[in-house]
């Protein structure tokens, strides 16, 4: 019997290849987005949940009334002894990045020295990998001794080459040059790249106990482990002990926190490691990564695009269903029940689903990479089989298989076979009110859209072609170095390779910077106030920047009043003679204009001591030191013929690739041990946009996935209508109506329902894109020309997608014979 | 065996009642072969499809082997109709996805016959219509004729004790119809109850009895 019913099935499907294809294809479209973005929110949803001790595992955090803290060494240091119901206490120093090196010993032959910069690297006890999963693929952590590491398979690849072999790496010493004194530690693990989804990052894991030596530590007395230093710069983590309860806990914690220090007004929380990336909710106080949001909209958009995909299956189905209805009304004047034919209608509901499960498994695996490149992510189809969330989505997709084809065989098998035989079988004006209500929805979907799609563009189009105040093109920058070796002869060998730049012929301009535009500032101050300034202004935050007397010519900024300072205005010490500000430093230090301000005095800590009161040099004219997502800030600029961080370099435009050659040659020999890393300025800015770029991609593919669904939708309604309006069309032909007059006939009804679609979308995707355009402090007008312009051409874009689908439908009937249509009766 | 006592048949528009049939009063005997005349829309086919079990009548009785069918729920009556009746249509209506074979096994598989037993009935019928070498055909690689055998076939396989055939031959060439109107004397000679609509006064001759319709009225 199954076979039969199968084999039937199959035939059925075959014979209207045509309809099948479509829902297939529809139904693959549907569940190759669900798959996608289920994928995407699972990633994010099961985030730390693979590790083990995930139950029991919690960050330490402390907020106050004016905001959160995750980094809580005094009381760290405090609780191991004092606080019961703890296994371990993992704790981190993530400021840990720096050059790092590896010189074989003579013994293993003359190869040269590998260097990198690494930034994902930090300083870690030898409870984190009691508490974390860590897959060790050789050796064992031993970090509570001094100079120790343990690194990752792919840093260990990247500095000994040792292929599979992770043994090999055991013993061997790495030379470490960052802000603390350079030191050795030698490798103890290797262990396996830590997963995609965990909120741990790090190649390398240092032993913080190194930190001990006062030695080692340099000159950075803020990170000497002892209980009563008030620095916070680790973070915590804590393994409870099976059984104990985390609020308890806390309390515990926070009594003993004010016992430390009465005057703290701390409240300790654990947070739950899981919700580290999701957060506890949408309103979570603690700190966290806020994914949530992406979750819910992913599974949202999963769970629509199935739901039309499904919805659309219906629409085919039941309005193709004209043909199968006489087939049914025949079936039961030869004796079948409404169950011998449900049956069938059931299996064919599932062949086509497994058929389009198929193809879109296949959509997803041939599509992986380029979508993982548009968002800039490594995922793939295991994260929607790993989590719970992926079941509910799985259970979700089966029930809508489920219940559309239980629809589709009731509302097919509910027909009476007396109406049927007659011929005159109509529909119900219910069901074409359904299917005209989704056609719509399906519409306005789409031109919202595509209107997003064009804002996105448009948006993308103005920030990269404004005017940012400054020139970044054939700029290059080259990262200063990090290890300095200095050479009482020639003095500081970072200076000298500058005065070497600034020699070569295709250089035309270079300056020293501590940071870069595109990228930041040294730090934000407050306390800068004017001498005659109310004690407020003190609360007033500014952006430093330290940059030589060359950083405004080079960049080619514009002084709106004044000049740059000279070499000669750094007194050493940090204290300055005089400093230059931007318009926006101006308005917020209260002076009327530039000129007023120029000439004046600005001060910073005790006037009265030199070089803390600062003369104004000149303002420099607003520029964008940020992406166009910020509002220009004020900035102070102190000068600092010393800064080394960047140097930027004017370069002219031929032979690139030599003249790099020639910097990096240069580099090497003056400033040996460091990296060399060149980029340019304008691809620094706009990798700023790299998430605005990844959001315009997906908005443009789902904008062409929903408009060839909702095109899909159409199609049927059209194929249906002209089905049933057959003999009218029969009619008209004979008293003499042309084709185009029957196409527009049939084109008339559907455009309206695209028109109402954009009366939909229009408020609805100007809300939306309004919401997303605020995040740009500077970004296109929307209540102008351009957004009546977006809101008409995504209409009429739809309209024209919908217009061709409807007529090619329209067209075969207009000039199907009307003899033959007539004959019907 | 069929008894019809004072039916109607009419449809509501408002106010205002059409009636199909009117007050038809009519007893068809087991054995019987029946044709029912008239012209277009006279409510033949509606009668047809009335004692069919397609249809209601909106006033009157229906007795079917002495069972109330008016009473009868629509479950009810489909029981019945499936253990009783076989259909013949003018256009032949047959299962376009399905083979000869098929088609003509499909009523068995919805009255649950066992596989061998469906085997040897579907041999029996194929071997007596002559059509077994086109068992593996489809309907649309047949001709009229051909395809309207498979449909009485199909009709008779599950040995209704009536079929009710609604222009059987109206799609056919007289040849064609001949055989067709022969093949329901013999199987009528055989003991099935035999009711046909016909336009036809010859086809109509083979039936032993004729029954006229006029605007929804009984003749003579």
């Amino acid at each position: 019997m199954l076979t039969n019913h199968l084999k039937i099935a199959f035939r059925a499907l075959w014979r209207r290849k045509f309809t099948t294809g479509l829902n297939v294809i529809g139904l693959a479209l549907g569940m190759t987005a669900f798959f996608f973005l289920m994928e995407f929110a699972s990633f994010h949803a099961g985030f730390d949940s693979f590790q083990a001790n995930a139950d029991r595992l919690f960050r330490i955090v402390g907020t106050t009334p004016e905001g959160s803290q995750d980094n809580v060494s005094p009381m760290m240091l405090a609780m191991r002894s004092q606080v019961h119901g703890i296994e371990a206490i993992p704790t981190f120093m993530t400021s840990a990045s720096g050059i790092v090196t590896y010189k074989p010993d003579n013994a293993s032959g003359a190869s040269q020295a590998v260097t990198f910069k690494e930034e994902d690297v930090a300083y870690s006890n030898n409870d984190v990998f009691k508490a974390f999963t860590f897959q060790f693929l050789a050796g064992n952590a031993d970090l509570d001794k001094p100079n120790t590491m343990v690194i990752t398979a792919s840093a260990a690849q990247k500095y000994f080459a040792c292929g599979e072999n992770y043994q090999r790496v055991i013993g061997k010493r790495l030379l470490v040059a960052n802000q603390f004194a350079p030191t050795e530690y030698a490798v103890t693990g290797v262990v396996r790249n830590l997963p995609e989804n965990s909120h741990l990052r790090g190649t390398m894991f240092f032993s913080l106990q190194t930190l001990a030596n006062p030695t080692n530590l340099g000159d950075n007395s803020w990170a000497r482990l002892v209980p009563d230093n008030g620095s916070a710069f680790l973070t915590g983590y804590l393994l409870l002990r099976d059984g104990t309860q985390a609020s308890s806990l806390a309390k515990q914690i926070s009594e003993l926190s004010k016992k430390v220090d009465p005057s703290a007004n701390i409240t300790w929380h654990l947070q739950p490691i899981r919700t580290i990336h999701t957060g506890n909710g949408f309103s979570d106080p603690l700190p966290n990564a806020a994914a949530l949001k992406y979750v819910v909209i992913a599974v949202s958009i999963a769970l629509f695009v199935l739901s039309l995909a499904w919805i659309n299956y219906i629409n085919l189905s039941t309005a193709f269903g004209l043909s199968r209805a006489r087939e049914i009304g025949v079936r039961k004047t030869i004796g079948a029940t409404r169950g011998h034919l449900v049956v069938p209608h059931l299996l064919e509901c599932a062949m086509l689903s497994v058929a389009a499960l198929l193809l879109a498994l296949t959509s997803v695996e041939l599509l992986q990479s380029y979508f993982n490149s548009l968002l800039g992510a490594e995922l793939h189809l295991g994260y929607v089989f790993q989590y719970g969330i992926g079941a509910y989505g799985i259970g979700a997709m089966l029930l809508g298989a489920i219940l559309s084809g239980s629809y589709v065989a009731l509302v097919l098998t509910g027909v009476k076979p007396i109406i049927v035989l007659r011929g005159n079988f109509t529909r119900s004006a219910n069901g074409r009110f359904v299917r005209k209500t989704l056609v719509i929805v399906q519409f306005a979907v789409s031109i919202a859209f595509i209107a997003g799609t064009l804002i996105i563009l448009r948006q993308l189009d103005f920030m990269s072609h404004r005017d940012l105040g400054m020139n970044l093109e054939q700029l290059l920058v080259i990262d200063g170095p990090q290890i300095v070796e200095n050479n009482s002869l020639s003095g500081n060998p970072a200076l000298v390779f500058k005065q070497e730049v600034e020699r070569l012929p295709f250089v035309k301009q270079v300056s020293g910077s501590q940071n870069i535009p595109g990228q930041g500032y040294n730090f934000s101050a407050q306390g800068i106030m004017r001498p005659s300034g109310h004690s407020d202004d003190a609360k007033q935050s500014y952006k430093i920047l330290q940059a030589d007397e060359n950083y405004f010519n080079t960049y080619q900024m514009t002084f709106d009043q004044g000049k740059g300072f000279q070499k000669s205005d750094n007194l050493g010490g940090f204290k300055f003679r005089s400093v230059v500000l931007n318009e926006a430093s101006v308005t917020q230090l209260g002076f009327k204009s530039s000129s007023d301000a120029v000439g004046q005095f600005i001060q910073w800590g005790n006037p009265s001591e030199k070089g803390q009161r600062w003369q104004i040099c000149g303002v420099v004219k607003n520029y964008h030191h940020k992406s166009l997502h910020d509002a220009i800030e004020p900035i102070i600029f102190l000068p600092s013929a010393a800064a080394t961080g960047y140097f930027s370099l004017r370069v002219t435009i031929e032979n690139v690739q030599a003249n790099m050659a020639v910097l990096e040659a240069l580099y090497k020999k003056i400033l040996p041990g460091n990296p060399f890393t060149a980029r340019f300025a304008d691809d620094i800015f706009q990798k700023q946009y790299e998430n605005d770029v990844r959001i315009g991609n997906l908005f443009a593919v789902f904008s062409i996935m929903a408009i060839v669904i909702a095109c899909l939708g159409l199609f049927g309604l059209t194929a249906f209508a002209a089905e049933s309006r057959r003999k009218e069309i029969g009619v008209r032909k004979v008293l003499g109506a042309t084709d185009a007059s029957i196409i527009a006939l049939l084109s008339t009804e559907f455009l309206k329902l695209v028109a109402i679609a954009f009366v939909i979308a229009c408020p609805t995707a100007f809300w939306l894109m309004s919401v997303w355009l605020e995040d740009f402090a500077y970004h296109v007008e929307l209540r102008s020309g351009f957004g009546v312009l977006v809101f008409i051409s995504s209409g009429i874009i739809a309209a024209l997608i919908a217009f061709i689908t409807i007529a090619a439908q329209a067209r075969k009937t207009a000039q199907a014979n009307a003899i033959e249509s007539l004959r019907y009766e | 065996m069929i008894s019809l006592r004072n039916l109607s048949k009419y449809y509501s528009a408002g106010a205002l009642k059409t009636y199909v049939l009117r007050n038809i009063t009519l007893e068809i005997n087991e054995g019987e072969f029946v044709s029912i005349m008239g012209p277009s829309g006279s409510g033949k086919s509606t009668l047809l499809h009335i004692m069919g079990m397609l249809d209601e009548a909106s006033e009157g009785e229906y007795l079917f082997l002495d069972k109330p069918v008016h009473k009868f729920s629509e479950k009810q009556r489909s029981e019945l109709h499936k253990d009783h009746i076989g259909f013949v249509f003018q256009s032949y209506h047959l299962i376009d996805e399905l083979t000869v074979y098929e088609n003509i096994e499909t009523p068995l598989l919805y009255q649950s016959v066992k596989k061998d037993e469906r085997k040897s009935m579907v041999a029996d019928i194929l071997d007596r219509f002559n059509i077994v070498a086109k068992k593996d055909l489809f309907p649309h690689q047949l001709s009229g004729g051909q395809q309207q055998l498979v449909g009485i076939a199909r009709a008779v396989i599950s040995r209704p004790k009536v079929i009710f055939a609604d222009e059987p031959t109206g799609n056919l060439n007289s040849a064609q119809g001949k055989e067709i109107m022969e093949l329901f004397t013999l199987l009528n000679k055989q003991g099935t109850t035999i009711v046909q609509v016909t336009h036809s006064e010859s086809n109509a001759e083979y039936g032993g009895r004729i029954i006229s319709l006029l605007d929804g009225w009984l003749q003579s």
